[in-house]
């Protein structure tokens, strides 16, 4: 079976494709997506099919970069950004951390993300 | 364990027994660290003293627990909890966060922290504390 940190690349294949299907079809139906630790996660792949399609219908040119990453038996654990544009037409570059974990069978069981949610891009 | 996870455990066991220069002597002499995500990083062993200075006035850490690490080349990943208690209000939180750490020859040189700071606020800088006491 393929490792983490490859079937996390094809996910994000898909992704950059917008391929609705293909992407939902990596998630275990149990799934639970804490799309930014600190809100209430989203538990099944209804939800994330929820998700995508309004965050897809809301972010433009979307990059995702995966600046490092490092993975184990189940779980890898990356640093990256995401750039886009948002639904106001503002360019965003958004710093964050995911750890995405899998079941046996390959499918993505758990995913968490880490970032600042108000004003993510803000520098000091 | 991994060898870059020992060393991120000798820091942690030095700060649990709030021994600055053992926390100190994890790091290498160009660290930077990346405490909040919207703040220049500190710099240098001087600024990490600083550091642990205010977040020690400000937080009193009760726990900081590691549940998840991976390590690949000189970069370590860790998934956490911390139990804090703001100094200044006596609240508890709990703060999950994660870490990334460059690790070489057995020192840490760089780390960054991801959390969300609408769940922790930074602590207050000696001089600010001052002023508003």
């Amino acid at each position: 079976m393929s490792t983490p940190i490859e079937r996390l690349r094809a996910l994000m294949e898909v992704s950059g494709r917008r391929d609705k299907a293909a992407f939902l079809a990596f998630f275990d139906p149990a799934i639970e997506y804490h799309y930014h630790v600190g809100t209430r996660p989203l538990i099944g792949v209804e939800w994330v099919d929820k998700f995508i399609t309004r965050y897809w219908a809301n972010h433009s040119e979307t990059e995702w970069v995966l600046s490092s990453w490092a993975q184990n038996e189940t779980q890898v654990l990356t640093e990256g950004r995401e750039d886009y544009v948002n639904a106001d037409g503002v360019k965003v570059s958004h710093p964050y951390m995911g750890i995405i974990e899998f079941g046996p069978d390959g499918k993505i069981t758990a995913w968490r993300d880490y970032f600042q949610m108000k004003d993510p891009a803000a520098t000091g | 364990m991994g060898e870059h996870m020992k060393v991120v455990e000798a820091m942690m066991a030095a700060w649990k027994k709030r021994d600055v220069e053992g926390f100190i002597a994890t790091l290498s002499d160009d660290i930077e660290y990346h405490w909040h995500p919207t703040k220049r990083p500190a710099i240098g062993k001087d600024k990490m003293r600083k550091f642990l200075a205010n977040y020690e006035q400000g937080f009193d850490q009760q726990e900081w627990r590691i549940v998840h690490s991976a390590e690949a080349g000189e970069v370590l990943f860790v998934e956490g909890m911390e139990v804090l208690v703001d100094r200044s209000t006596g609240v508890k939180m709990d703060n999950p966060f994660v870490q990334v750490f460059e690790v070489r020859d057995g020192l840490i040189r760089r780390m960054r922290d991801y959390y969300d700071t609408s769940q922790v606020h930074a602590p207050a800088k000696p001089d600010a504390a001052k002023a508003s006491a």
